[in-house]
C-alpha cells in the first residue's frame, strides 16, 4: 500500500534526511553534548514520520518520552559527570574498520530483503476487499454477528451516518487504548513493574555512598 | 511514500546506531547509539502496522469483525512496549555509568574490562 501524495512524499524525505543526518551526528560529534542535542532532534524527526505513517499516539509518545525525558536525562548526566563531556573517542581503526563493515552488513542485509519481498499478500489495498480498506481508513458500519452478540461483524463501508464507526487508523489512540486493556493487558501490567523496577534500581545504583 | 521506503530508513539509522556501538569508547554514547536502534526498529513496527494487514484479513476474507480490524494496530503497541523498555534501560544505563565514574574515575568501556568493583 503506498500513501500517494506529493506533498506526503516530500515531508517524509525531509524528515528521514533530518533523521539520518542527526543520527550521524550523534556518532561522530567530539562533544558528546553535542551528540545528546543531536540525539534529541533525530528523535523528533522520528516523531514527525510517526505522524505520517498514522501513529499519533506514538508521535505525542515519542516527543513526551524521548525528546522530554530521555534526552534530558542524558543531557542531565553528562552535566553532572563532567569528565564524560570531555570527549567521545573511537576505540582504534581496527574496531572501526569492522564495525563499519558490520553496519553496513546488516543494514544491506535489511534493504535487500525490504525491496525483494512481495508484500502484496499482507496489502491491504491490493486485498482489494472493500470492507477491510472501509475499517482500516474510512468509515464503516457494523453490526452483531447472528449467534455471538458480543461479535461486530463488518458490513460495509458506511453510507448512512446512524451506523458508522471511523476506521482503526482515523482513530487510533482509542483503538490502541482498547488493545491495551483487552489482548495485551498482561503485557502491560509487566511493563509497568519493569519501569517500576527500573526506577528502584536505578535510585539503588546512583546513591551517594557516604563512608561509614 | 510506501513500506519499503520507511524500512530503508529504519534500516540506515539503525546501521548508523550499531555502527556507534561498536566503535565508540564512551559508554554514554554507546547508550545514544543503542537508543537510536531502538527508534529505527520502532519506525519500522510503526510502518509494518500502517502498510500491512493480518494473514487473517488480507485476501479476501469471509468475515471482517471490528475486533480482527483492531489487530491491525498490534505493531504500534509492539513500538509502544519497546519505548517502555527503553526508557528503564537507559534509566539503569546512566545510573550505572554514573556509579562506575564515581568508583574508578573513568567512563570508557575500553577500561572497563572486569567486573569486580
Amino acid at each position: 500500500m503506498t500513501e500517494s501524495s506529493a506533498l506526503v512524499d516530500v515531508i517524509f524525505w525531509v524528515g528521514a534526511i533530518a533523521a539520518i543526518g542527526a543520527s550521524v551526528m550523534v556518532v561522530a560529534a567530539r562533544d558528546v553534548l553535542k551528540s545528546a542535542v543531536f540525539l534529541a532532534a533525530s528523535f523528533l524527526a522520528v516523531g514527525g514520520i510517526y505522524v505520517l505513517l498514522r501513529a499519533e499516539f506514538l508521535a505525542a509518545v515519542q516527543v513526551l518520552i524521548y525528546v522530554g525525558a530521555v534526552s534530558i536525562l542524558i543531557i542531565f548526566t553528562i552535566m553532572m559527570v563532567r569528565q564524560i563531556a570531555g570527549g567521545n573517542r573511537s576505540a582504534g581503526p581496527f574496531y572501526v574498520v569492522t564495525g563499519a563493515i558490520a553496519a553496513t552488513l546488516v543494514s544491506l542485509a535489511v534493504i535487500y530483503a525490504a525491496y525483494n519481498t512481495d508484500w502484496s499478500d499482507l496489502d491491504a489495498a491490493a486485498a482489494s476487499d472493500q470492507r477491510v480498506e472501509a475499517a482500516l481508513t474510512g468509515s464503516y458500519a457494523s453490526q452483531p454477528a447472528p449467534g455471538n452478540p458480543k461479535v461486530d461483524i463488518i458490513v460495509a463501508p458506511a453510507t448512512a451516518a446512524a451506523n458508522s464507526h471511523p476506521g482503526v487508523f482515523e482513530r487510533s489512540t482509542g483503538n490502541l487504548g482498547q488493545l491495551f486493556i483487552r489482548d495485551y493487558v498482561l503485557a502491560f501490567e509487566i511493563i509497568s513493574l519493569v519501569l517500576l523496577a527500573a526506577l528502584i534500581g536505578a535510585l539503588v545504583l546512583a546513591r551517594e555512598r557516604r563512608p561509614t | 511514500m510506501n513500506l519499503e521506503n520507511v524500512l530503508l530508513v529504519s534500516a540506515v539509522i539503525f546501521g548508523i546506531g550499531l555502527f556507534g556501538v561498536l566503535t565508540r569508547r564512551n559508554v554514554i554514547v554507546v547508550l545514544m547509539s543503542i537508543e537510536l536502534m531502538f527508534n529505527a526498529v520502532n519506525l519500522a513496527a510503526i510502518a509494518f502496522a500502517r502498510f500491512t494487514v493480518p494473514y487473517s484479513l488480507a485476501g479476501g476474507p469471509v468475515s471482517v469483525t471490528s475486533d480482527a480490524v483492531r489487530q491491525v494496530l498490534t505493531g504500534q503497541a509492539f513500538a509502544v512496549f519497546v519505548i517502555g523498555v527503553a526508557a528503564a534501560e537507559v534509566t539503569l544505563g546512566l545510573a550505572l555509568a554514573m556509579a562506575i565514574f564515581r568508583r574508578r574515575e573513568t567512563v570508557e568501556v575500553t577500561d572497563l574490562t572486569t567486573a569486580r568493583g
